[in-house]
C-alpha cells in the first residue's frame, strides 16, 4: 500500500494563504497611490471618477483573491494603455506596479507562482469546488450575492417581519405558502433571512423534484442553498441544525391559476408535522405575498408536460411568448410576515408523530396558521402589486 | 522469501520460518494463532491494497489468492491457487482449498471494475463466479464472507435523496448490464445470508474509487483533455479515496459487522469542479446529443461507460456511510476533493512521462 497522503493536495495549499495575503496586500497600496497618480496626471475632472474605479478595481483583487488573478490583472495592464478610453484607469495602474514596493510583491508573487504554477490554480479552483454535503457552495453564493440583494431590495422590494421568532440557533421548521412556476419565494425568504436576522442565520429550504433537476435552474439553486424535497432531506438538516423552509402545499401551490391566487391548498399527508414532532423541532408558520404575482398563470397545459419532467407547461402573459424571456418574474413587491411557533408542540413527544389524528391537527392548525399570515402579509403589501405603495 | 506467489506456497512459508531463528519462531507461532484469509478477484485494485494490507497483519496467517493471476502484492503469506471461477466444477476446487488452508473469511472481489463491451463474460464472472463461490462456501463453510459491491446499485435517479441509506430500495442502472449483474450478485449474497445463520456476511457498496493509482472507467473518464459533462446538469457526486477504500475493506475483514454497508470519502463536489479540480476542460454536451452520441461511441469502443452511465452525470447517487461508522468503525481520512486532487497529482506525472504503467 503506498503510503502517499495528501502530499499533492496540501502542499499545493499550503503557499497560498501567504499569496493571498501579499495580493490583499498589493491593491491596498494601488488604493493609495491611485489619487496621487490622478493629480500628478493634472486631470482633476477625472480624477473622482478615477479614484471610484481604482477603488473598484481594488476592491475586486481581494474578492478574486489567489494570486493567479492578481497575475492576470497586472498583465492586462499593458493592452489596456492602448486603448485611449481606458488610458486612465491603465496610467493608475501602472504607476502603482511601476512603484518600487509593488515590484518587489509582484516578484514574490512570481516565484511562488514558478514554484506551483499548476497547484495555485488547483487550490483556487479547490475553492470555488467546495460545497457542503447538500451542495450550497458559499463562493457561487457570494458571486451572486449583488444580484440577489438587487432583486431583494429593489426588484421585489422585499419587506419582512417576525424574523425574532426565528431561533438564532438550533433547528426550526419554517412552514411557508407557496406560489409562482419557480421557486422565488424561498430564495427571497432565504435572502431575508441571511440579510435581516439577527444571527443572520443561514437557511435551507426545500424545492419540488420537476425544479430541482430542470437543467440549469436546479443545479444552480442547489448552489445557492436549495435542497430537493424528500423526507430523507429535511430529517438530516433539520438534525444537523439548521433552518429549514419547506412549502406544504408542494405542485398544488405553484399550479394555482391567477384567478386562485393566494388562496391556500391542501397541505400534503403532514410530513412536515411528523417531522416537526420525531425531532422535536419548533414549528413556526410563514406567509407570503408576492410569489403569486410573480408568474400570473392564465393555463396550464398538461399535454407533452411528462415528456419534459414537468407537472404542467405554464402560460403567463410573457410565458411562452416571449421564450426563455418569458421566465423572468414579474416585479410583484414582497411582504414576508414570520409568525410565533406554534405552541404546545414541545409538550408532544416523538411517538404523537405516529398519531394520525395529532398531526392531522396540527397540520390543520398550522395551516390556519400560515393563512392568517398570507392575510396579514397581503394587507400589510397594499393595494399595489406591483408599483411602489 | 523468494518464493512469492507460487502453487508450492506451503513448502515455501515452511522454509522460509525455518531459515531465520527470530522471525522464524515468530513466524511459527503466528501460523497456529493467526487467521487464513482467501482472497478472489487478488488483481483488482481492492484485491491488490487488500492482500497488501493482509501481509503486513501480523494476526494474519496466511493469505490465499483463488484468481486467474497471480498478485504483484503477494508477500511471503501468500498462496497463490489458479481458479477461474468461471470454469465448470470450479466450486468443489475453492471448498476443497478452502478446507485445505483452514480459511476462516473469505473476501469475494472478484467483479468488473468498469462496464465492459464483453457483457457475457462479465456476467459469467460476476453472477456464474458468485454463485460458484457461495456454493463452495456452502459446502465448506466459511465463517465470514466479505463481498465489495458498488452504490450504482442504488443507482443515479432524480428522485435520490441527497444522502442515501443501506435501506433504500435497490433500483440499479436502467440499461446497464454493470449494475444489473452486481444486483445480481447482491441478491445472491443476501439468499445466503439468510441460509446460513451461521456465518457473519459483509457487502460493502463502494463509490466510485478514485485516487494516484487506481484505473477504473471514471478514472479514464477523467483522463481525457476535455471530458463530456451534461449541459444544464451539475450533479453532486461523491468519491471513495483508494486509502478509504482499502481501510474499510480491512475493517470488514478484521470486525465481525454483517449486514449491508456504504463506503465511501467525506464530502461531495459539483460535476463541474471535479472536472476543474481534475485540471481538464469540462464539455457540456446537451442531454439528447450526449445520449445519442454516447451509444455510438459505446459501439465504437471509444468511451469509457455505455450511454446508460449519463444518469450518473445527471443525477444525484451520494451514499450516507453513518452506519459504516457506527458499526464497522469506518472513519474516512480523505476527502472526495482530496481523492480528486490525488487524482489529478498522478495523472500529471503520467503524463509527464516520468512514470511508466504501474504508476
Amino acid at each position: 500500500m503506498t503510503d502517499r497522503p495528501n502530499g499533492a493536495g496540501e502542499g499545493g495549499n499550503k503557499p497560498r494563504p501567504g499569496a493571498r495575503a501579499k495580493a490583499k496586500a498589493e491593491p491596498a497600496k494601488t488604493r493609495k497611490g491611485a489619487p496621487r497618480a490622478g493629480a500628478a496626471a493634472g486631470v482633476t475632472k477625472a480624477a473622482p471618477r478615477a479614484r471610484a474605479r481604482s477603488r473598484d478595481s481594488a476592491e475586486q483583487a481581494p474578492a478574486a483573491a489567489d494570486p493567479v488573478a492578481a497575475q492576470t490583472a497586472m498583465s492586462s495592464v499593458e493592452p489596456a494603455e492602448v486603448v485611449p478610453q481606458a488610458a486612465e484607469l491603465a496610467a493608475e495602474l501602472a504607476q502603482a506596479v511601476a512603484s518600487p514596493e509593488a515590484e518587489l510583491l509582484a516578484e514574490g508573487l512570481d516565484d511562488e507562482l514558478a514554484s506551483s504554477a499548476a497547484h495555485g490554480a488547483i487550490s483556487a479552483q479547490g475553492g470555488f469546488a467546495s460545497v457542503d454535503d447538500f451542495g450550497l457552495s458559499p463562493a457561487t453564493h457570494a458571486r451572486l450575492q449583488p444580484l440577489l440583494d438587487w432583486l431583494y431590495t429593489k426588484y421585489f422590494r422585499v419587506r419582512v417581519s417576525g424574523l425574532e421568532h426565528i431561533p438564532a440557533q438550533g433547528p426550526a421548521l419554517l412552514v411557508c405558502n407557496h406560489g409562482g412556476a419557480l421557486p422565488w419565494d424561498g430564495l427571497m425568504l432565504a435572502t431575508a433571512v441571511a440579510r435581516e436576522h439577527p444571527a443572520r442565520r443561514s437557511l435551507r429550504w426545500l424545492v419540488e423534484d420537476f425544479a430541482f433537476h430542470a437543467p440549469f435552474i436546479g443545479s444552480l439553486l442547489n448552489r445557492i442553498g436549495a435542497v430537493r424535497a424528500c423526507p430523507e432531506n429535511a430529517t438530516r438538516l433539520l438534525s444537523e441544525g439548521h433552518v429549514l423552509a419547506v412549502f406544504p402545499e408542494g405542485i398544488q401551490g405553484i399550479g394555482k391559476t391567477y384567478k386562485d391566487r393566494y388562496k391556500l391548498q391542501r397541505f400534503g399527508r403532514g410530513g412536515h408535522v411528523k417531522l416537526a414532532l420525531r425531532l422535536g423541532v419548533p414549528m413556526i408558520p410563514v406567509g407570503i405575498a408576492g410569489s403569486d404575482d410573480t408568474y400570473p398563470l392564465l393555463y396550464k397545459v398538461r399535454a407533452f408536460s411528462k415528456s419534459l419532467g414537468l407537472p404542467f407547461i405554464p402560460v403567463t402573459p410573457t410565458f411562452p411568448l416571449l421564450g426563455a424571456a418569458g421566465l423572468a418574474p414579474l416585479p410583484s413587491r414582497f411582504q414576508i410576515e414570520v409568525g410565533p411557533p406554534l405552541e404546545g408542540l414541545s409538550q408532544l413527544t416523538p411517538a404523537a408523530a405516529d398519531d394520525t389524528l395529532v398531526v392531522h391537527d396540527l397540520n390543520e392548525r398550522v395551516r390556519r396558521a400560515v393563512a392568517q399570515l398570507l392575510q396579514q402579509a397581503l394587507a400589510a403589501r397594499g393595494e399595489h402589486v406591483y408599483r411602489s405603495a | 522469501m523468494a518464493s512469492v506467489g507460487t502453487s508450492g506456497g506451503e513448502s515455501g512459508a515452511q522454509g522460509a520460518s525455518s531459515d531465520e531463528t527470530g522471525a522464524g519462531l515468530r513466524a511459527k507461532r503466528g501460523e497456529r494463532s493467526g487467521r487464513s484469509v482467501a482472497v478472489t478477484g487478488a488483481s483488482t485494485f481492492l484485491g491488490k491494497r487488500l492482500v497488501a494490507l493482509l501481509e503486513e497483519d501480523p494476526a494474519i496467517r496466511r493469505v490465499v489468492v483463488l484468481d486467474v493471476k497471480g498478485t504483484p502484492a503477494a508477500g511471503p503469506k501468500t498462496v497463490y491457487y489458479e481458479v477461474d471461477l468461471t470454469q465448470p466444477g470450479v466450486e468443489s476446487r475453492i471448498s476443497e482449498i478452502l478446507h485445505a488452508e483452514g480459511v476462516d473469511t473469505l473476501a469475494h472481489l472478484a467483479f468488473a471494475q468498469s462496464p465492459t463491451q464483453a457483457t457475457a463474460w462479465a456476467h459469467e464472472l460476476e453472477s456464474v463466479g458468485t454463485m460458484n463461490v457461495l456454493a463452495a462456501c456452502r459446502r465448506k463453510p466459511v465463517r465470514k464472507l466479505v463481498v465489495s459491491s458498488t452504490v450504482l446499485v442504488y443507482g443515479p435517479h432524480p428522485d435520490n435523496p441527497n444522502f442515501i441509506t443501506e435501506k433504500r430500495a435497490t433500483r440499479g442502472l436502467h440499461g446497464s448490464d454493470f449494475v444489473s449483474d452486481k444486483l445480481d450478485v447482491e441478491a445472491q449474497v443476501q439468499r445466503f445470508a439468510s441460509e446460513s445463520p451461521g456465518s457473519c456476511v459483509t457487502v460493502l457498496r463502494f463509490a466510485t474509487i478514485l485516487g494516484p493509482t487506481v484505473d477504473n472507467y471514471v478514472a479514464r473518464w477523467l483522463s481525457r483533455k476535455v471530458v463530456p459533462t451534461v449541459m444544464g446538469h451539475d450533479p453532486l457526486v461523491q468519491l471513495a479515496h483508494e486509502v478509504d477504500a482499502a481501510a474499510a475493506l480491512k475493517l470488514a475483514v478484521d470486525r465481525d459487522a454483517p449486514g449491508v454497508f456504504n463506503i465511501a470519502s467525506r464530502g461531495v463536489v459539483p460535476v463541474s469542479a471535479l472536472v476543474k479540480l481534475a485540471g481538464r476542460m469540462a464539455l457540456p454536451v446537451p442531454y439528447g446529443v450526449y445520449r445519442r452520441l454516447s451509444g455510438l461511441f459505446w459501439v465504437a469502443q471509444l468511451s469509457e461507460a455505455p450511454p446508460a452511465f449519463v444518469a450518473a452525470l445527471r443525477y444525484l447517487c451520494v451514499v450516507d456511510v453513518s452506519e459504516a461508522a457506527a458499526r464497522l468503525g469506518f472513519r474516512p481520512r480523505y476527502s472526495t476533493q482530496d481523492a480528486v486532487l490525488d487524482f489529478e497529482g498522478a495523472l500529471r506525472v503520467r503524463e509527464a512521462r516520468l512514470l511508466h504503467e504501474g504508476a
